[in-house]
């Protein structure tokens, strides 16, 4: 386990800076020293963790893997909930919930206005998505997929080096060609939103927000008024890619037309944003009744910003309510099944649903041709009885805990639909979601208004939608830990 | 002309066996004792025990003299390293292959025969060949038989005469009085075990299998004029996913949309394969023999049931089964030579043989003078030839009902200056005519002359 905590201590150490940045941006009376405290604290314990472990080397097995997952997504937002809890005067539980919102790239709150948030927690809020994000990829292709978990595909080897020496150094620049990836792509959405005379402020905390499809409100404007009028259309290029999968924009950045055309999941992931804004522009036009309360061109420009930001599973909108002009039934189906698999996006992920899809077509027509064999290819992915198997697992696992869950949360919320719509939020990363106006304001449980247990039980949801819940499962395998089957 | 062939397997052994009988100086290399003691015995060829790429079994059969190299062992990498080696080394003027690894032969790595490279001159494919034959004969539902020529203008169709065939029992020369609409030639006849070009007295009789010349978009009107109505098989049922059965799903796949494929394959991980190479076709897995599976098939309801397994037993009682099920028709792959002869009473409507195909392709590079194709019909008993006439030939400027054609020859289409003509005794032959010939095999020679290069050419 020295590994475990050897990884672990650096991920705590870099968000412990963060918070120490954050405390000193302060309020606007100065820094807040008791953050800078628990930063210095938590930076000092997880240096005296790394050189304690420092024989661990780098290395980890599966089991030490998913450990490692459920430590970083668990304890993480531990420093940043007191640090939040400090800045904004909240429960524990309350910041808990915040802080894991925030780096789970959920974007649900319990603040219903950004004018009751201070500065340093904003950009901490912000940050931590952007990190979360970023620890969303890293572990999807460095531990997940490696092992098999939802039956991901081992695509791995795409990022890796081919000269390769040793595992070590082909991880490494793993980790360096996804962080660098991540790290382009919030650095041209900054670029181009500072272009479209989006205000720097509001610029870098969108560009951090937008690029993990975290969707935090960072200002109570709203956001087609911030900037320029070119602000949103960037916000809909930003949140489509953000939801591509990492392998599809490394593809793009490399010019490799022939693979990128093989990608055939972004492609279905594209059509869906595209039928979607194209559906809910003529909803909306509709709904307008008129050209003159919503032309034509808007209308689509809000059309596709609504699905960008639902498909890839940020949360934007731009006006409150946005979400709810389409029945609730097909929203919750969109939410469910997110974007690509290898992006920041939440969600069963459309690769599953295309493996789970094509897998039941083949059963069906098993009914008329019992004997007869189908393509084992999904794609260009080899499809084998354990990959299928692993999907359907992993399906019937989402499927037990979001009704768990809306069965609890049933129970302390008003409707079984405010429970559902809560629970597969919370599940695919997308507390946006549930924010919106589905009924009337004053019958609908906002997250504020929630108690500490059903925010906890959706802190819960929502790690569980980033550890792929079997993470979970192997983390703590009886066999590995008691040496008994 | 002497020849070098690598490999005494079947094809090898055709190829020995046609050449040696026209007078070719033959000789075959193969590693197996048994196969070259076998062939010493039956052919009048010489033959040696050796491999067929080494240099020094090459020059032992004489490769350095040879005119021609034809490889057919079983190992496609055999085949190019002797034809290489004859290249390099021997200097041998025309090198023939077969090579079945469809990987060497995609179009993008076509460059690897090329002179510079692996100077192979002719590549056979054994797979490849059948399988466009399969798919003619497909595409010319009733043809016991089909070939093309002229670039697909011309056909030599074989049709069977059945008991219902209006045009039986009429001398040939009342056929065009009788049936107007009739704009073919009947070039041969296959009767019994004699396979004979007829004369104008002849008459066709039921159970005949008639070779007529015909223009491409004829071929229809003449099969009705026969009595086969077969209309186009769009449900086609293949047993046997190996390469042939493959190409042909894949064929009908991309060519004929409204088309439904049904591949049954005994072997799970190739039926898998065979499933990731094609889209719409269902493959089922299992015996072509079992009768529930060649339900599951829907053979009852099949246009057509090809079998095309490995094993001709199977492929025989498969086409059986399914004649019984109810399928329209029957094409089988033998490779047994003794088979043929009683499919017609077991109720298969036709059969293909692999290595006659083969040996047919390699033929027609074995032929001397200005020939373009040939295809060998009924094991090598008559030939079906697509050849130039140059100014110097003696077929040239005279009326066909005045030319000294030997008894076994027949023209069956000329084709000029993109137009098919079918011949009449008036007809005659034009510098640069391509003319399709069928020949009985004791005329083939003949025919070669008739079209050889001469030094006056040059002159």
């Amino acid at each position: 386990m020295a590994t475990v905590f050897r990884f672990a201590a650096v991920w705590f150490a870099l968000m412990g800076s963060l918070i120490a940045l954050c405390a000193l941006i302060g309020r606007e009376s100065g820094p807040e020293a008791v953050n800078l405290i628990m930063a210095g604290l938590t930076i000092h314990i997880s240096i005296c963790f790394y050189f304690a472990f420092r024989r661990g080397g780098w290395q980890l097995n599966r089991v030490q893997g998913c450990m490692l997952l459920v430590i970083l997504w668990v304890f993480l937002p531990l420093p940043v909930a007191i640090s939040i809890k400090q800045s904004t005067g909240i429960t524990i539980i309350q910041a808990y919930f915040e802080a894991t919102s925030a780096l789970t790239t959920t974007g649900a709150s319990i603040f219903s206005s950004v004018k009751q948030i201070p500065l340093s927690v904003l950009v901490l809020r912000s940050i931590c998505q952007w990190l979360g994000g970023l620890l969303t990829l890293m572990t999807v292709f460095m531990i997940i997929a490696p092992a098999g978990l939802g039956g991901l595909p081992k695509k791995q080897g795409v990022l890796a080096r081919h000269e390769k020496t040793s595992s070590y150094s082909a991880s490494g620049y793993m980790a360096y060609t996804i962080a660098a990836t991540y790290f382009l792509f919030t650095l041209l959405c900054f670029l181009f939103l500072v272009i479209a005379q989006t205000p720097l402020q509001e610029a870098f905390l969108l560009s951090l927000v937008t690029v993990s499809s975290g969707g935090m409100a960072i200002s109570d404007m709203p956001l087609d008024s911030l900037g320029g009028g070119f602000t949103s259309f960037i916000l809909v290029v930003f949140m489509t890619l953000a939801g591509t999968s990492v392998i599809w924009q490394r593809y793009l950045f490399a010019g490799r037309e022939d693979l990128l055309l093989r990608h055939r999941e972004t492609y279905f992931y594209l059509l869906a944003i595209f039928i979607l804004g194209i559906v809910y522009a003529l909803t909306l036009f509709d709904r307008a009744g008129s050209v003159h309360v919503l032309s034509p061109v808007k209308a689509l420009g809000e059309g596709f910003f609504t699905a960008a930001s639902l498909v890839s599973t940020t949360g934007f909108e731009i006006r409150n309510g946005s979400f709810s002009v389409l029945p609730a039934s097909i929203v919750l189906m969109i939410v469910l099944v997110g974007g690509c698999s290898f992006s920041t996006s939440g969600g069963i992920t459309f690769y599953r649903i295309g493996i789970m899809f094509s897998h039941s077509i083949k059963d069906l027509n098993k009914l008329v041709y019992p004997n007869s064999v189908h393509r084992s290819y999904f794609g260009t992915q080899k499809m084998n009885v354990q990959t299928i198997k692993a999907v359907w697992t992993y399906f019937f696992s989402v499927t037990v805990v979001t009704m768990l869950g809306t069965l609890f949360l049933s129970l302390r919320l008003n409707s079984f639909e405010e429970a559902l719509l809560a629970s597969i939020a919370a599940f695919s990363n997308m507390g946006g979601f549930y924010a919106t106006g589905w009924q009337e304001t004053g019958q609908w449980t906002q997250f504020s208004a929630m108690d500490d247990l059903s925010r906890f039980v959706l802190s819960c949801l929502m790690i569980l939608g980033r550890l792929h819940i079997l993470a979970l499962l192997a983390a703590f395998n009886k066999t590995y830990w008691l040496g008994s089957r | 002309m002497k020849v070098v062939i690598c490999g005494a397997g079947q094809v090898g052994f055709g190829i020995a066996e046609r050449l040696s009988a026209e007078g070719n100086d033959v000789t075959v290399i193969d590693s197996s004792d048994a196969l070259i003691h076998r062939i010493r015995e039956i052919l009048d060829v010489r033959a040696y025990v050796g491999h067929g790429a080494h240099p020094d079994t090459l020059q032992l059969a004489g490769v350095g003299d040879a005119d021609m190299l034809i490889a057919v062992t079983l190992y496609d990498e055999v085949n190019m390293v002797a034809c290489q080696v004859a290249h390099s080394l021997f200097n041998v003027p025309t090198k023939i292959a077969r090579i079945r690894a469809q990987s060497y032969l995609k179009p993008h790595w076509q460059d690897l025969f090329s002179r510079q490279h692996m100077p192979i001159d002719v590549i056979i494919s054994p797979e490849v060949e059948v399988g466009e034959m399969l798919l003619r004969r497909l595409q010319v539902p009733g043809s016991d038989d089909t070939v093309t020529f002229a670039d697909g203008n011309i056909a030599v169709v074989g049709i069977h005469c059945n008991d219902d065939c209006p045009v039986v029992e009429t001398p040939l020369r009342q056929l065009s009085d009788l049936f107007p609409k009739l704009d073919c030639v009947v070039v041969g006849i296959h009767r019994g075990q004699s396979m004979f070009v007829p004369k104008s007295d002849d008459s066709m009789l039921a159970g005949d299998l008639v070779y007529v010349a015909v223009e491409r978009h004829q071929i229809r009107r003449t099969l009705g004029i026969f009595g086969h109505d077969e209309k186009q098989a769009n449900r086609v049922v293949i047993a046997g996913g190996g390469n042939i059965g493959l190409y042909v799903a894949r064929f009908i796949e991309n060519n004929q949309t409204r088309a439904k494929v049904k591949i049954i394959e005994s072997k799970k991980d190739r039926a898998i394969t065979v499933a990731d190479q094609l889209q719409k076709t269902v493959v089922l897995n299992g015996s072509a023999l079992d009768e529930a599976l060649l339900a599951e098939a829907d053979t009852q309801q099949a246009d057509m049931m090809v079998s095309l397994t490995n094993n001709d037993e199977v492929n025989v009682l498969s086409c059986v089964m399914a004649k019984q099920m109810g399928c329209n028709r029957t094409m089988a792959l033998l490779n047994n030579q003794g088979y043929p002869a009683i499919t017609r009473s077991l109720g298969i409507d036709a059969h293909i043989n692999p290595r006659q195909v083969t040996i047919s392709k390699i033929l027609q590079h074995v032929r001397k003078g200005r020939i373009r194709a040939v295809h060998s019909v009924q094991g090598g008993m008559a030939e079906a030839i697509e050849a130039e006439a140059l100014e110097t030939s003696s077929l040239i400027g005279i009326p066909l009902r005045d030319l000294d054609l030997e008894a076994g020859i027949r023209i069956g289409a000329i084709y000029r200056n993109g137009a098919v003509i079918i011949p009449t005794g008036d007809t005659t032959i034009k510098a640069r005519d391509r003319v399709v010939i069928f020949a009985e095999a004791q005329q083939v020679k003949n025919v070669e002359q008739m079209f050889r290069v001469s030094l006056d050419f040059f002159g």
